[in-house]
């Protein structure tokens, strides 16, 4: 983040997102419930940018990744909501116009390749669908592939089966297939979550420079603070499958102010000195199983008040390009701005909330 | 001594051991796996020669990545693991030669909690059964008896009563855990081994997870040895930490003195690669981004272990070398090795012979790939000139040991023993009064980069 001044540059983008996610809503319905995976998320990712999406299991995150790839299967389905790529709204059944031009890299690799081929026929199988290539052509490009992703040796390791790899050199694999389609945008789902941290540096540092050498965009999809911060441009927070909070990396380290990135940032246990006990947030990660009509965290909420059950929050602005979804801020003013405008009506009764609100993050 | 809920005293073999006595004591601890059969390669050196003690009441913090061997060493403490050599004496006595009855007094001491705890719940028992079943196999009790404590159990790590005839798949990954954790307390062990009990949680779960592990240990004077390849959690909770590298302790210290002061360059190097701000490392200098993967643990190096990847290697003066010049020639010597290594092993000769040998680079493409447009010192080129003609004739091995006859230093051929510095202990020749410190150097060479 902020120790790397050119990253803290790419924020300033401008023109048309590369992708635009438009109140997306995807569902998985059940005998039983109808689950409401992903329940209207919105979001931009402009070309060369890393958005990252982070969230505990169940918030929501992989299903938005595989929502955009256009992954998803009965039972679940697209219910609203657009996907812009290009000008085409993917979920108008776009994807075939598209494919190749988003690849997704997933948590983990073994099960991403497949035991029974080489490595290098799976690459070669991504360029002749993507690409065209056969034969020697496609035999060339997939080692210049490997070496691009930092497997050395790749000559020898293009004929190898995934079991011969170790774990980081099978992600580096599973890149090489990603980049086989040509991408412009790169889903990383969780992608260094099953490595060691020095194999998931390796890893952060070869994704920063494919990013820098191909102008790729990113969405980093990670339940780790810390690999979001090290990625990220912009960061979105899930929870219960919506987007709690929304703000450019350093900004949102610097000043959460949704109370659950603020638990969660509380929670790192580096943050809290030795001895102390952890700050933790009560209860677990709810299912979404019903239209919201109330703030999905309240229950776990330290900051709740009165209408916090009642009242679904939306997002608004909490600073310069910086959003969240919460009743403590919806009549808050914008910084720097003296009015109180109480324009959403369903203020609460005064004295029942506080009135410095995030301002302590 | 300890007590146990109703306040009865508990003697076990570690039993009668003050608070700061040391309660385990490892001295030279190796275990090998050894495949057996004819095509077998050299055994794995899973944990080789590893020396420690662990102090009553303390958290030991065991980090490393993975296939370092510390479950290994975690499973060989509770005795789960045969020893291959070396002694773990607990209370004086030396636990890898007990049999029968002592033995299971020590496996009721010593308990361990598993990091997964989906595979490590039998899904067909309850929950009563599960935590239960350490008392039932130790014939604790009657039945009543074990019906209360288990209760008690239950209630203490925060599940209730009525969780009694539940199955683990009704429980979240965080209660699942908490599950894994009353059976491990149920036969009121000293010491117990947690291995990764937390990484398969997310944070704000993990970080509950943590305050009851920490709740427990102050309530009954538990000693643990917590595994973690999660440097902030451990930084978090241990007194001292202990860094793993290839079966090897590399750095045992105070946890806040290793992770603000790191003396050996693994340390350094692990602790640098902690992404983001989060306050769990304090490694002020570049990030050091490690070459390659760590060495086979059937064939590992034979002077320090960490020499093929080190970032602060002691190098032979005589050169003028950039450090991507160090950087191709240690590079090339980990692929002649690789080679060397792959020519000896039975079942790729023999895949060799019947043409199965997959398509080799030659050595002057790897050459090429390594040295690419670096511009060497004419003495630097010759050497290596001198090393590629000797591979071309098949002579990898040869090649290798031109490379090390010129590049090579102490830290290819001498096992570093452990230093006292900084107030602990670190194993790197560096330490030596005539070598500059690994730190500076670590400084020196990636500010370089």
């Amino acid at each position: 983040m902020s120790t790397d001044p050119v990253t803290d540059a790419a924020t300033e983008t401008a023109g048309e997102p590369l992708l635009s996610v438009q109140d997306l809503r995807t569902v998985f319905h059940t005998e039983k419930e109808t689950i409401h995976a992903v329940d209207g998320i919105s979001f931009d990712i402009h070309e060369g940018e890393t958005v990252g999406l982070v969230g505990e299991s169940g918030s929501g995150k992989s299903v938005t990744a595989r929502s955009i790839l256009g992954l998803i299967e009965a039972p679940g389905v697209i219910e609203d909501g657009e996907i812009w790529y290009r000008g085409d709204d993917l979920t108008a059944d776009n994807w075939e116009t598209h494919r190749g031009d988003i690849a997704i890299v997933f948590q983990d690799p073994i099960n991403s390749l497949n035991p029974v081929y080489t490595v290098g026929n799976q690459i070669r199988e991504a360029l002749r669908i993507h690409q065209g290539l056969r034969g020697s052509a496609a035999r060339e490009e997939a080692i210049r592939l490997l070496e691009e992703v930092g497997i050395p040796d790749a000559p020898r390791r293009v004929s190898e089966y995934p079991h011969q790899f170790s774990g980081g050199m099978r992600q580096r694999a599973v890149i090489a297939i990603a980049l086989a389609c040509n991408p412009d945008l790169l889903v990383c789902d969780e992608p260094t979550t099953a490595l060691d941290v020095t194999i998931q540096a390796q890893i952060l540092e070869l994704l920063d420079d494919l990013q820098a050498e191909e102008d790729l965009a990113i969405l980093f999809i990670t339940h780790d603070m810390g690999v979001i911060e090290e990625t990220a441009d912009r960061v979105n927070v899930m929870y219960a499958g919506e987007i709690v909070e929304s703000a450019p990396v350093g900004e949102l380290f610097d000043s959460p102010k949704h109370p659950y990135t603020q638990g969660l940032l509380a929670s790192i246990p580096g943050r809290t000195a030795k001895g102390e006990r952890l700050p933790t947030i009560e209860g677990e990660v709810p299912t979404p199983t019903e239209p919201p009509t109330d703030c999905r965290f309240h229950p776990r909420c330290p900051e709740r008040f009165e209408p916090c059950d009642a009242v679904h929050p939306d997002a608004v602005e909490v600073g310069e390009d910086h959003t969240a979804a919460c009743l403590l801020y919806e009549d808050d003013p914008l910084p720097g701005d003296g009015a109180t405008p109480d324009d959403q009506g369903l203020g609460p009764a005064p004295g029942t909330r506080r009135e410095d609100g995030g301002d302590q993050g | 001594m300890s007590l146990d809920a109703d306040g009865e005293a508990v003697e076990g073999l570690a039993g009668e051991v003050g608070v700061g006595d040391t309660l385990v004591e490892v001295s030279e601890l190796k275990k090998y796996y050894d495949t057996g059969g004819l095509l077998a390669d050299d055994p794995v050196q899973a944990v080789d020669g590893v020396s420690f003690d662990i102090k009553k009441g303390e958290t030991l913090g065991l980090v490393g990545e993975s296939g370092c061997g510390k479950t290994t060493l975690g499973r060989t403490l509770l005795q789960l693991e045969t020893v291959t050599d070396g002694e773990i004496r607990a209370d004086g006595t030396d636990i890898t030669t007990l049999s029968g009855a002592e033995r299971r007094e020590w496996q009721r001491d010593a308990q361990m909690v598993f990091q997964d705890p989906d595979s490590s719940l039998n899904d067909r028992m309850t929950v009563g059964e599960i935590v239960r079943e350490p008392l039932d196999a130790h014939g604790w009790g009657d039945p009543a008896e074990r019906r209360d404590r288990v209760e008690g159990l239950l209630d203490r790590v925060g599940l209730n009563e009525e969780h009694y005839y539940r199955y683990p798949h009704q429980f979240s990954g965080g209660q699942k855990q908490r599950i894994g954790i009353a059976r491990a307390l149920a036969l009121e062990p000293e010491f117990i081994v947690l291995d990764e009990p937390v990484s398969a949680l997310d944070v704000s779960v993990q970080a509950r997870i943590i305050n009851l592990l920490e709740e427990l240990q102050a309530e009954l004077g538990l000693t643990y040895l917590f595994i973690a390849h999660d440097l902030s959690v451990v930084r978090h909770i241990a007194d001292r930490v202990a860094v793993m590298y290839l079966g090897n302790i590399v750095e045992l210290g105070d946890t806040e003195a290793v992770y603000t002061d790191p003396q050996h360059p693994y340390t350094i190097s692990l602790l640098s690669a902690i992404p983001g701000s989060g306050g769990t490392a304090d490694w002020e200098g570049e990030r050091v981004t490690l070459p390659g993967t760590p060495p086979n643990p059937r064939d590992p190096p034979a002077g320090c272990p960490f020499a093929t990847r080190c970032p602060a290697k002691i190098r032979p003066d005589e050169y003028e070398l950039s450090e991507a010049g160090w950087t191709a020639i240690e590079g090339f010597r980990n692929v002649l090795r690789e080679r060397a290594r792959a020519e000896t092993g039975a079942l790729d000769a023999v895949k060799r012979r019947l043409g199965l040998g997959a398509g080799e680079l030659t050595i002057e493409e790897i050459h090429a790939d390594l040295f690419g447009d670096l511009d060497l010192p004419a003495d630097v080129s010759e050497t290596v000139a001198a090393a590629v003609d000797r591979a071309e004739t098949g002579d990898d091995e040869g090649a290798e040991a031109v490379l090390a006859d010129a590049f090579g230093s102490v830290c290819d051929t001498e096992y570093p023993r452990a230093y006292e510095t900084a107030g602990r202990q670190s194993r790197c020749l560096r330490h030596q009064d005539e070598y500059q410190d690994p730190q500076s150097v670590v400084r020196e060479r990636t500010a370089e980069d």
